[in-house]
């Protein structure tokens, strides 16, 4: 009887387990085959700051003394049309901006800029070009920190849809995504069971199914060592 | 193949794989109980931008190199630091007024430690850690690890906040419970170096593992319900 119901309890949970569990398997597997750092991007864009040249104390002083809040300020060249030498990137705990290091001006970034940025930042074997431009402002995708708003979206038109993020106010290379990172996310939504925002590892499914995973095993385990020693006592009455 | 072959392989790859399996349940259930905060041992830590910044200071020196990708003057626990990039994507610091290579000194470490910390406790004491702290290394994110300081406060979960001594930046928090969180990883990472790295061979391996016996299984419903 009492045999019985064990192994009624593993088939069940088997049964109820069985779809997430192919589900953490299939996941887990992408996850761990295919290298994080490959995941993160960096073969298709590099941080392409072009290299300084003259780096003059009076700017910066000037620079400092008109925003004495500043929790930085960064000399880097980014090579925009309206600041050609270089940039000072000026980030306070709220904002950050650009001024030209030649005119000490506000510069922002225009879409031309974007474009010739993104251009010089991507880096592939094969020839792609530049499918889309788009400002985003107050909506960010599913694939990107809203945090990092606003941004310039630009896409390629290669065949991982490469897509490399900017900030508007800096052009400063701020994320990329390609389709090995979108699967990743995809197996990781499938793996924390968090279907909505992709990051909550403490969802009330996640918790159960895990729960039942450890009674499933453990059942499976008293089967196991049933069995094998019916065999062993079998093999002792022959 | 026979039926009797594939139920054996699945039942013993079942066994190799299940051992593995409870392992991951165990350690996914922890960190489901668990959740993000606690993992990381960031409970007691400030946000990012949460400080109010303090001005600074005009520079006597400014760096000059060959190859510079970026030139940032920034505030340092009250003291200003230069962080040179370079075009092959080493980092340096500076000291800001003398130009001399920085190096975080134990009162700075200090200030830098309770100016990300936002807990009840009081710092109690600091060490230094001439070859860094092994349980901060990350092999994707901080693969080396460079000299630290640790800064005690006698909260109830005993944080301890590392300060680089390269750069004076805040590397990790950690409490009484990040070695217990560290050993979670690695059995669900199969990592035991300490690493983090969850792309290594035994999880290659067993992922295998797993997924023949996935399909093993899928195989034998198919033979036990649609007889061919």
């Amino acid at each position: 009887m009492q045999r019985i119901t064990i192994r009624k309890i593993h088939r069940w949970l088997a049964l109820a387990l069985a779809i997430q569990v192919m589900l953490w398997g299939i996941s887990g597997a992408y996850m761990v085959w295919i290298k994080l750092s490959f995941i993160h991007g960096g073969h298709l864009a590099e941080h392409a700051e072009l290299t300084l040249t003259d780096v003059s104390p009076e700017s910066f002083a000037f620079v400092q003394a008109q925003h004495p809040t500043a929790a930085s300020i960064k000399w880097v060249n980014r090579g925009l049309n309206s600041a050609p030498a270089s940039t000072i990137e000026v980030r306070t705990n709220t904002d950050r901006f650009l001024v030209s290091s030649e005119t000490l001006e506000l510069v922002r970034p225009t879409e031309s800029d974007i474009i010739s940025i993104a251009n010089r930042v991507y880096r592939t074997t094969k020839e792609a070009n530049i499918h889309s431009t788009e400002l985003l402002i107050e909506d960010a995708p599913r694939e990107l920190f809203a945090g990092h708003l606003p941004v310039w979206k630009v896409t390629f038109d290669d065949w991982v849809n490469t897509t490399l993020y900017f900030k508007a106010e800096t052009g400063e290379l701020v994320t990329r995504r390609f389709s090995f990172w979108r699967g990743f996310d995809f197996f990781w939504m499938l793996h924390i069971m968090d279907y909505k925002d992709r990051e909550n590892i403490q969802t009330p499914w996640l918790i159960a199914l895990t729960t039942l995973s450890i009674a499933f095993v453990l059942t499976g385990a008293v089967l196991t060592t049933r069995r094998l020693r019916k065999r062993r006592k079998r093999g002792m009455a022959q | 193949m026979k039926q009797t072959t594939l139920l054996s392989l699945h039942k013993w790859t079942g066994i190799v794989v299940g051992i593995q399996f409870l392992i991951w349940s165990v350690t996914g259930l922890y960190f489901s109980l668990t959740g993000h905060l606690v993992l990381s041992s960031q409970q007691h830590q400030t946000g990012v931008h949460s400080a109010p910044p303090r001005p600074i200071d005009v520079a006597e020196w400014h760096p000059q190199f060959e190859n510079m990708t970026s030139v940032t003057l920034r505030n340092i626990a009250g003291l200003n630091q230069w962080v040179v990039t370079l075009a092959d994507g080493q980092t340096q610091w500076f000291q800001s007024q003398t130009g001399r290579t920085w190096q975080t000194d134990p009162e700075t470490a200090k200030t830098v430690a309770s100016a990300s910390y936002a807990g009840p406790g009081k710092l109690t004491g600091i060490s230094y850690f001439e070859d860094g702290f092994p349980a901060l290394i990350s092999e994707e994110v901080t693969p080396e690890s460079t000299a630290v300081y640790e800064v005690a406060f006698d909260d109830n979960i005993s944080t301890r906040v590392y300060v680089s001594e390269q750069s004076g930046q805040v590397v990790a928090h950690r409490n009484k419970w990040s070695t217990l969180h560290d050993w979670a990883f690695r059995l669900h990472f199969m990592d035991y170096n300490g690493g983090k790295n969850f792309n290594n061979p035994l999880t290659w391996i067993f992922a295998a593992g797993m997924l023949w016996f996935i399909f093993t299984g899928l195989w034998l419903l198919k033979r036990i319900y649609f007889r061919r």
